[in-house]
């Protein structure tokens, strides 16, 4: 209080010192060092005091009017270097250098950094100033839309869970198809490592890391970019570089957010009245209740008469809405708190933060505290060392989720709104089937709790000038201990069989690697650059797991299996894989205009069979910088343009650990130990090998006001690690191998303009644009054969020819709307007006299985982002929308939302049944009410009826800040103050009808996407914000 | 310093490539080292056994349609899979029929491969002989259950154990399908001799008159009643199995002389046909038809005491269950997959069956019926003719093996499936073959008529 007191008196004092002065004027003019031309529209402003400025004319010429007190005009240009000249009597000429910073900016590549000017590969970076103040739990989630071609899905609300990062397409079908995160050089577990089921949505160990610990994250796209990274590169590589230190003065930063978070839409399901006039309406029409019949007489029919403990199913003030029950408006707060400073010869980054995000739905909470100190040492002018250590400790707070019949979230869209959640301070079971949505989040435990410690050591030795020795050794050591107990406290809880049920789970996940590589750099005879990276590596992943399940608890208090009547299962298991490399990188120039660059990895992996260990990645990439061309070189509106070209293969190993052995496991009976062949060997089993081709046209205009990155990518990924379907009276289903083909190829285009450039503190806006077009096909599978999966094991199919996350089932062309409609075939059949109006594919006349056809696909025709800035005095404006076009989006929960009393399901419904077919000559998709499923397939989940456009465009995130001018705060001791709010998921455009089109309840599958099942929605987040410097 | 540390792991990486990229599994063992001694092939075989406890088999679902599919049960729950059943329109696409479909060839191949590896163990060829018999047996029980679903099936006789070795086979005749099926279990009935003790724990494992008890199943459903009646006389006259005085004993106590092969579970081997009854729990449910429920209340009126331990309400419940699975706790019933009791229906329907409709029935054959009666508390019967006692023995056998998977054998054999299923689908009295399966075959399995 006391320091925002003196800023007040500071800032008012310096407004009447400026009021006070008086004036004198300062002219000249500003030419370009490199050509002597003279450069119009330069901003000149006085150091110190942004308002007072001008910009030179065509002429170059400027003139201003500064206060006496004024001693240092600031002169800065795009693609100039800013530069201060003291204000001087008479005619300032100045001459501005040209800024090569776009193009001498540093990427981070494999196993070392490169000039982006000399970069051959296709790689896209993201700073910490685009990431920072974001309210996400991961990095992957800060990434949405930021980058061309990396299509971020974050499928569902659930604070802390997976997300399906893609870079480029998926391009497998059985093995991963996220892509590999090495983090300041070490290769980080990512995954979902829990032993205990949660439904759909799955966590992922990538949100141990503390985003704001972030420098850069730079994604390499394309087979020369990450061929370093061989058998693992096929989806990609994100290199994560973290902060480090710097020789200043100790500088401390601390940030926070505060805020809430909300569903952005509401679920629209029935009330009291709605629902029992469609549970009546279903009954009527089958004849069980005669017409006319009231919600009273479905109440009769279907429990029985409401007296006695069900004599609330009559009262009808109870119209309870179960969505408002199990969830609330969750705050999320962070606290971020890093020391930054050295000298010459130490430097440390120092970090400790936590937060704190609780769900939306009630149960849901994830907590994260982490500290990190980055230290970085010079021993003498030949030795040095770099050194990383994080720690961090996360408590989850799950719920089951999706696919479960004991989610809250999932079992508050099926509970009926006659029951009330309690009657005498007891739960009810507001449906058949499933238990009180309430209580499945208040009453379980369903604890994760991580700790986590991750770090490395590189000591680096100069030989020679430009020859430098490096070793590394890293670790990840990944604790989780995850603890579970259901209480039998209400009817219908998964142990009330057991009476209460516990369980512990421990898992260890242990990564090392050891590292040695050697890099040269050398320019001969003033022209040949060359820049060469040796080493090599072996890396070993372990996975330690036990757990212990006890039930039969005395009560509700007694959580810990200790007081389980009957330990009953547990297990405990070793699982490990190795990988052991040598990689070689080769980067030649000629005068930087003429760029080549080879990659080469050769690794051996322990999940392959002896025949096909080892296996070679290779790359090529090449360059051509032609602005450095005599023909170029003076143009004036190109400022910069490169083309380049790589192609290069790169594999996936990320399948099982044992998945080329011919395995025995136990399968016991009578309680005696038994074994049983449970694999099938293929001692031929290989890497999943993907071929890259990328062809990029860099281009800057006008001195790089505009940039323009253009990519055309063709990936072809062979040798598919694929579970190969076999017929089962083999007594196996599948084996792993090497089958099939898939290809990605796509159009990305990146786009940044300095829009305007205001002089000083006047308005300025930058903006950054990305579009993605990419093209998924299936080119070969197992002897053509279809793959089908999903719900009701038909409704996803994978075919030849088509996209992954193809959707398989029956066209509906509406809703027969009148007796006379029904073709004679199918009235036959007890098909009646009102009923689905089914396409009949293979023209038999009647709807049979085959006419199942394709139904739509989940790859949206493109994707991206829109990021502007704007800046004035000191405020500063951020709006960023992320898009995606054409995919399609299958709400697989229809049948039971939109079912009105299909077989007999109470389910309470969607409000889209109060458009259903009612009466001859009605015209509607969605058909009449009926408790029937066999005959007319009404309900049928896998038909056109439930597929529906999933495109959106949202207003991912829009934050206003403040900064506090430097010049006041400086007199404070404050380095800097901004506060800010930020909103996420502000708005959003669909036309999806379900909560949210960013969704998939199969969490991060490969090969399910875009599928909606009672999934947890997005949330909007709405947070307040402050930014410190000392 | 640095330069020498990094020669030495240079070293020590080269040097060590192939070792350090051959990691073995802690949960798993190497087909080659699996079976090498007796002790070895005795686990083996306790690996096809314990395949039969799956959930898609013996375990749940395969059990239960038997009568869910006919009409005894019928499925409550948010399961398409389960519900195309117990509405008796299962489309060939039904996902459940691929598993099921799958959980039997795997008993089938493990079966193979056991009888393929006991050659290379040292062992004596008795030994050897009494696990093959044994192992034929399974096969043999895997293939009826087999083709009384599905019709002719495809013969799978040799084990798979590698890529080379895997197969794709076209369907069978039924003829032939049980001509395997006999030609194994008399293979199993000579061998294992004639004895009601299996190489380990009775009734849990087959003996050599396990092998004659299914036999005369195999028979009476084939319509070789001589033999079938020849099969269960050898059970029954060996005296060593009982009739267990009270019916409820069989399902309380487990494991009875009664018993001639019961599938053994524990609370370390679960099924879910306890939870699948009772409508505390949550999940897919099979309860009563209402005609059969109304059945089962009738006959406990009339005294028939089988009723009550088979069918009934929760408290406070609507819902018809099924009683004979009730271990909710330790989800560990066994499942009687043979007992004596149904060696007298079998002897006395099989002699039914070879005498003329309208004649009266032989002595024995009421006799046998009224073991089975009294047994239940019911008055003994004292005349009958023939087609008089075979609904009574259907009628019997209704209530005496509800929910143990012979109903829809019985519908079958008494030509009374037909009329589970509307005029135009009688084509249904078989199942679908799975779709996923003639699809993986590439058309080489062909589909049944009528899907």
């Amino acid at each position: 209080m006391k320091k925002v007191l003196l800023l007040l008196i500071l800032i008012s004092t310096i407004s009447f010192s400026v009021s006070f002065a008086q004036n004198k004027t300062a002219s000249g003019k500003v030419t370009s060092i490199s050509d002597g031309l003279p450069l119009p529209g330069v901003s000149v402003f006085v150091k110190g005091s942004p308002a007072i400025g001008t910009q030179t004319d065509a002429q170059g010429l400027f003139r201003l009017d500064v206060p006496a007190g004024a001693t240092t005009l600031v002169i800065r240009y795009i693609g100039f270097k800013q530069q201060d000249v003291a204000i001087t009597l008479g005619t300032i000429n100045i001459q501005l250098e040209d800024d090569q910073t776009q193009l001498s900016e540093v990427v981070v590549v494999g196993y070392g950094e490169q000039k982006k000017a000399s970069l051959t590969g296709s790689t896209s970076k993201l700073t910490a100033q685009v990431i920072k103040d974001l309210p996400v739990a991961g990095i992957d989630q800060a990434l949405a839309g930021r980058l061309a071609g990396v299509q971020i899905n974050q499928n569902s609300g659930t604070p802390g869970g997976g997300i399906s990062v893609r870079i480029r397409g998926s391009s497998s079908i059985s093995a991963s198809n996220q892509p590999l995160y090495v983090i300041d050089g070490v290769p980080l577990s990512t995954g979902d490592f829990s032993q205990l089921g949660y439904g759909g949505q799955t966590v992922n160990a990538l949100t141990d890391i503390n985003p704001s610990d972030i420098e850069s994250i730079d994604v390499l796209k394309d087979a020369s970019a990450a061929a370093i990274y061989g058998s693992r590169a096929a989806n990609g590589v994100v290199l994560i570089t973290t902060k480090r230190g710097a020789s200043q003065k100790t500088q401390i930063s601390f940030n926070s957010y505060y805020g809430t978070q909300e569903f952005w839409k509401n679920p629209n399901f029935l009330n009291r009245d709605q629902y029992l006039e469609v549970m009546t309406d279903a009954l009527i029409n089958d004849g069980e209740l005669p017409a006319g019949s009231a919600g009273a007489d479905f109440v009769d029919y279907y429990y029985g008469a409401p007296t006695g403990n069900q004599a609330f199913l009559a009262d009808e003030s109870i119209n309870t809405n179960w969505i408002k029950e199990v969830t609330n408006s969750a705050p999320i707060q962070n606290y971020d708190l890093s020391l930054n400073g050295g000298d010459a010869k130490t430097k440390y980054f120092f970090s400790g933060t936590y937060l704190n995000q609780e769900g939306v739905v009630i149960g849901s909470q994830y907590q994260r505290i982490s500290g990190r100190l980055n230290l970085d040492h010079n021993i003498n002018d030949k030795l040095s060392f770099v050194s990383s250590l994080q720690i961090n400790k996360s408590l989850n707070n799950r719920i089951v989720s999706d696919n479960t019949l004991y989610g809250p979230f999932a079992n508050s869209l099926a509970a009926s709104p006659l029951w009330p959640v309690k009657i005498n301070n007891q739960y009810t079971r507001p449906q058949f089937f499933y238990s009180s949505p309430v209580a499945e989040g208040v009453e379980n435990d369903d604890e994760t709790r991580n700790f986590r410690s991750l770090g490395n050591v590189t000591g680096k030795y100069k030989i020679l000038s430009g020859w430098n020795l490096n070793a590394t050794t890293g670790f990840d050591v990944l604790n989780i201990d995850e603890r579970r107990y259901t209480p039998t406290n209400y009817p219908g809880s998964s142990a009330t069989a057991t009476n209460g049920s516990g369980t512990n789970a421990y898992t260890t996940v242990t990564g090392y690697l050891l590292q040695a590589f050697t890099d040269y750099t050398k320019t001969f005879n003033e022209k040949h650059n060359i820049n060469a990276v040796f080493g090599s590596s072996f890396e070993n992943t372990q996975n330690r797991s036990a757990f212990v399940t006890g039930i039969g608890f005395p009560g509700e208090k007694f959580r810990f299996v200790s007081s389980a009547a009957t330990v009953n299962s547990g297990s405990n298991t070793l699982t490990q894989n190795s990988l052991i490399s040598v990689f070689s990188r080769i980067n030649y120039d000629y005068k930087s205009k003429y760029l080549l660059s080879i990659n080469a990895r050769t690794d051996g992996s322990s999940r392959f069979g002896d025949n096909n260990k080892f296996g070679i990645f290779p790359s090529i990439s090449a360059g051509w910088r032609m602005s450095e061309e005599s023909f170029l070189k003076d143009n004036t509106i190109i400022s910069n343009l490169k083309l380049r070209g790589s192609y290069g293969i790169v594999g996936n190993q990320e399948i099982g650990n044992f998945s080329s052995r011919g395995l025995y496991s136990g399968s016991n009976y009578y309680d005696q130990a038994g074994i049983a062949p449970t694999q099938l060997p293929n001692p031929d089993l290989k890497w999943e090998t993907t071929a890259q081709t990328d062809i990029g046209l860099d281009i800057g205009f006008l001195r790089n006001r505009v940039n323009v990155v253009l990519d055309y990518y063709y990936k072809d990924t062979k040798d598919l690690l694929f579970n190969r379907p076999i017929p089962t009276l083999n007594g196996f289903g599948i084996y792993t191998s090497n089958i099939g083909r898939v290809e990605n190829k796509g159009f990305e285009v990146e786009l940044s303009t300095v829009n305007f450039d205001g002089a000083g503190d006047k308005f300025k806006w930058t903006s950054s644009f990305n579009i993605a077009f990419n093209r998924n096909k299936v080119r070969e599978l197992y002897q053509n054969q279809d793959v089908f999966y999903g719900f009701g094991g038909n409704s996803i199919v994978l075919r030849e020819g088509q996209p992954i996350g193809t959707f398989y089932g029956l066209i509906s062309d509406g809703v027969f709307s009148t007796t006379a409609d029904v073709p004679a075939a199918r009235a036959a059949q007890g098909i009646k007006a009102g009923d689905m109006n089914y396409r009949d594919i293979n023209g038999d006349n009647v709807i049979t299985d085959d006419d199942f056809t394709i139904t739509g696909n989940a790859q949206p025709k493109f994707i991206g982002g829109f990021n502007n800035q704007f800046n004035f005095k000191g405020f500063d404006l951020n709006v960023f929308l992320q898009y995606s076009y054409g995919n399609d989006i299958w709400n697989a929960s229809g049948n039971f939302t939109q079912g009105m009393l299909a077989n007999f399901f109470d389910d309470n419904q969607s409000d889209v049944v109060l458009n259903r077919w009612r009466k001859e000559g009605d015209v509607t998709k969605t058909p009449r009410a009926t408790t029937d499923v066999s005959s007319n397939r009404n309900n049928l989940s896998n038909s056109t009826r439930f597929i529906e456009d999933g495109s959106y465009l949202r207003f991912k995130n829009v934050a206003l800040g403040y900064a506090v001018p430097a010049k006041v705060l400086s007199k404070a001791g404050v380095r800097t103050v901004r506060v800010y709010a930020q909103a996420q998921n502000l708005f959003t455009f669909t036309n999806y009808s379900g909560f949210d089109p960013e969704v998939n309840f199969a969490g991060a599958s490969n090969t399910t996407l875009g599928v909606d099942f009672y999934t947890f929605p997005q949330v909007r987040t709405i947070t307040f914000g402050i930014n410190l410097g000392f | 310093m640095r330069k020498i540390l990094y020669i030495i792991t240079g070293a020590f990486l080269f040097a060590s490539c192939e070792k350090a990229v051959q990691v073995d599994p802690v949960s798993s063992i190497d087909a080659e080292t699996a079976i090498v001694d007796s002790i070895s092939v005795d686990r083996s075989a306790l690996g096809v056994y314990s395949s039969m406890q799956n959930d898609n088999y013996y375990g749940l679902r395969y059990l239960l349609y038997q009568d869910v599919y006919s009409d005894n049960l019928q499925h409550a729950g948010s399961f398409s899979t389960d519900n195309e059943v117990s509405s008796r329109r299962i489309n060939p696409s039904n996902l459940q029929m691929s598993t099921t479909w799958s959980a039997i060839y795997t008993v089938i191949n493990r079966a193979n491969t056991v009888i393929e590896k006991v050659d290379g163990v040292p062992m004596l060829e008795t030994n050897k002989n009494r696990y093959k018999a044994e192992m034929r047996f399974l096969r043999a029980l895997c293939y009826f259950d087999l083709v009384k679903v599905f019709g002719g099936v495809p013969l799978s006789l040799e084990a798979t154990t590698s890529v080379p070795t895997i197969k794709n086979l076209p369907k069978s005749t039924e003829a032939k399908v049980y001509d395997q099926i006999i030609q194994d279990l008399l293979f199993a009935e000579t061998t294992l001799g004639k004895s009601a003790v299996p190489i380990a724990r009775r009734p849990n494992r087959a003996s050599g008159y396990t092998a004659s008890a299914l036999l005369a199943r195999v028979y009476l459903q084939r319509g070789d009643n001589a033999n079938a009646e020849l099969k269960a006389n050898t059970v029954i006259t060996s005296a060593a199995y009982a009739i267990q005085a009270s019916y409820s004993t069989i399902f309380s106590n487990e494991n009875t002389t009664e018993s001639i092969l019961e599938l053994d579970f524990s609370i370390n081997d679960q099924n879910g046909l306890a939870s699948a009854s009772n409508p505390a729990t949550s999940g897919q449910k099979f309860y009563l038809r209402a005609p059969f429920y109304t059945l089962m209340t009738t006959a406990a009126t009339n005294g028939d005491r089988r009723a009550q331990f088979s069918a009934g309400r929760n408290p406070g419940s609507s819902r018809n269950r099924n009683l004979k699975y009730f271990r909710l706790t330790s989800n560990d019933d066994n499942v009687p997959i043979i007992r004596l009791a149904e060696m007298h229906l079998i002897r006395a329907e099989a002699k039914a069956r070879s005498a003329g409709s309208t004649l009266p029935a032989d002595a024995s054959v009421i006799g046998d019926i009224n073991v089975i009666r009294s047994r239940a508390g019911l008055a003994s019967l004292v005349t009958l003719t023939n087609a008089g006692a075979l609904t009574e023995i259907l009628n019997q056998r209704r209530i005496e093996f509800a929910f143990e998977g012979l109903r829809f054998m019985d519908l079958k054999r008494y030509a009374l499936a037909e009329s589970l299923f509307p005029p135009a689908e009688a084509f249904r009295v078989l199942w679908p073959i799975p779709l996923t399966q003639i699809e993986v075959s590439s058309d080489v399995l062909t589909q049944n008529p009528g899907y």
